[in-house]
């Protein structure tokens, strides 16, 4: 597939999702549940350091943080990193759940037409649970190692020098690069898991050559709703900063923006990609028929 | 019958987590916590501009650290905010104000030991600022007698000597000094595994380093190193010894005997990396 014709069928599947999600606004549910479940996560670490969760929470920050981290401000400190935990199990749980509705959600609104069922598809995904989380897993562990050895291996074996220090961004935002990559090369795996109901391996196969076909398609799917991610990020990355030039409260507002930009990135990623995903079952129907 | 179930559970639910989430739920440590901290910050903002501040940016300050002794007069750092506005009254010359201030502190927060002491500490140093020396002299009398084991107790001989050195009384301030070095010396002496023989020999070094007392400076030191080879003590003694001889005696070759004995001796000590950094300035040619 050339550059324009792999641009310009992006910009169909957009219009089509667009199009998809004006008339069936409940597919955009399962991502709102996604994101209203990291929200009550951040709700509860930010309360974390007061009575009643204190009861839950103290011992175990105390052991593994340490003691100033159940103050104010410092507790601001640590609560990027609790946010992280958190929404890595609202993923691993909650999440892959609600990807497997979402991708069901998609396929009745191209197939079925009228219906697109809310509980039937939950019921679907359910079911899929094992295969859905087990695929989310391979993808973060990979994205995990991407993004954590390079930077793991400078810290070990080179001093912190001004180059050193501009090499580890450079080897983070290139990380990050690299597991959008990998997450074009296993998108297709969940609405294959869903729709086609094919097990773990038949899943990513079956994506890798989707991915192989429509490549620079589903690069532009990605990437470009993951740009807003990149600069949540990177505003992340700040956040100490922002902290003494504000309040320390400004990281809950920056982790807050972040579940919004999730919501959105996250829509926007995986319906058009499952949008492709049927696009192209059914040109496979029509060359097989 | 299925949404039955969801609004059984899922709308108290919500309503819980607004209602958390609207009115926080807190004990007050945290609150008070926050406050601190914003007291803090408006403080540090005035300490450094404190030439432009006007009495009524000094009053705000003194507000904000008086709503948090007021709100949590039980939170354990509410001593330090009435220590702020002690100081803050100080800043502005209202010594008895400050004096006053410091009082409360004494009064109200008697099981801080160590505040207790510093505020005792800052009360003799008014007096002396007031010109009321005996009444200073009485005030450290009760710091060393009240709270003996703490920085500000340990702090008191040497400033004392200090003072009759600033107002140029020579024979007073020998006698002082010589009473100080006496007192330092017992401490290590009867604790010389404790945090206060540590303090007392960083005080004992200023006394004679004060009086520029540099032979008997290091042959002190040096016994110390001797004495005590198992605290904390000698790798001071032995970095201190090198200082004394690099910067004042300007016999380098003999300060880096004792770099290097403390490097050897104790590689694993924090002042390794300062001795190794002494080094390399000698060895650095001209």
């Amino acid at each position: 597939m050339g550059i324009i014709s792999g641009l310009s069928l992006s910009k169909s599947i957009w219009s089509v999702t667009f199009k998809m999600l004006a008339r069936y606004p409940r597919i955009l549910l399962p991502f709102f549940i996604t994101a209203f479940a990291e929200g009550l996560v951040l709700t509860v670490f930010f309360y974390f350091p007061r009575p009643p969760l204190s009861f839950i929470f103290a011992q175990p920050i105390r052991a593994f943080f340490g003691e100033r981290f159940l103050h104010y401000p410092d507790n601001f400190l640590l609560l990027p990193q609790l946010f992280y935990y958190g929404q890595v199990l609202v993923t691993m749980t909650v999440g892959v759940v609600m990807l497997g509705m979402a991708m069901g959600m998609v396929y009745e609104a191209n197939t079925e037409g009228e219906k697109v069922k809310i509980f039937g598809n939950f019921n679907r995904a359910l079911r899929r649970y094992v295969t859905l989380a087990g695929l989310w897993l391979v993808t973060f562990i990979i994205s995990l190692i991407i993004l954590r050895a390079p930077r793991f291996l400078v810290i070990k074996f080179l001093q912190p020098t001004a180059p050193v220090r501009i090499l580890l961004q450079v080897l983070f935002y290139g990380g990050v690069v690299l597991t959008f990559i990998i997450e074009v090369l296993f998108i297709y795996a969940y609405p294959a898991i869903i729709i086609e109901r094919r097990k773990f391996l038949g899943a990513i196969k079956k994506s890798f050559s989707i991915s192989k076909r429509v490549f620079l398609t589903t690069i532009v799917l990605v990437i470009t709703p993951r740009i807003l991610d990149v600069m949540a990020m990177a505003l992340k990355q700040k956040f100490v900063g922002l902290m003494n030039l504000t309040l320390p409260e400004i990281t809950l507002v920056i982790l807050a923006g972040g579940i919004a930009v999730t919501f959105v990135t996250d829509s926007l990623v995986f319906l058009t990609t499952a949008n492709l995903f049927v696009l192209s079952k059914e040109t496979e129907k029509e060359v097989t028929t | 019958m299925r949404f039955q179930w969801f609004k059984n559970y899922i709308y108290p639910f919500l309503f819980v987590t607004i209602v958390m989430s609207m009115v926080g739920c807190d004990s007050g440590n945290y609150s008070a916590e926050k406050r601190f901290w914003r007291a803090s910050k408006e403080f540090n903002r005035l300490m450094q501009n404190l030439e432009q501040a006007t009495p009524q940016d000094h009053q705000k300050v003194i507000d904000l650290f008086r709503e948090i002794t007021i709100r949590y007069p039980s939170w354990p750092n509410s001593a330090r905010a009435q220590f702020h506005i002690a100081q803050l009254y100080a800043i502005q010359n209202n010594l008895p104000q400050a004096r006053t201030e410091l009082e409360v502190i004494l009064k109200e927060y008697s099981t801080n030991v160590d505040l207790c002491a510093t505020a005792l500490f800052t009360i003799g140093a008014i007096y002396e600022k007031e010109d009321k020396w005996d009444k200073a002299i009485e005030t450290f009398d009760k710091l060393t007698s009240d709270y003996t084991n703490t920085y500000s107790a340990l702090q008191v001989p040497l400033y004392i000597a200090q003072h009759y050195r600033g107002k140029g009384q020579a024979a007073q301030a020998d006698a002082a000094y010589t009473a100080a070095l006496e007192k330092y010396q017992k401490i290590i002496k009867d604790n010389s595994k404790t945090f206060g023989a540590v303090v007392a020999e960083d005080f004992a070094i200023a006394c004679y380093v004060n009086q520029k007392k540099w032979t008997e400076a290091i042959d002190y030191l040096d016994s110390l190193a001797r004495d005590y080879p198992d605290t904390p003590l000698a790798p001071k003694s032995l970095f201190t010894i090198g200082i004394i001889y690099q910067g004042q005696l300007k016999e380098p070759q003999k300060a880096l005997e004792y770099y290097r004995k403390l490097i050897e001796k104790y590689p694993k000590n924090f002042l390794v990396k300062p001795a190794e950094k002494q080094i390399e300035l000698i060895n650095k040619p001209k």
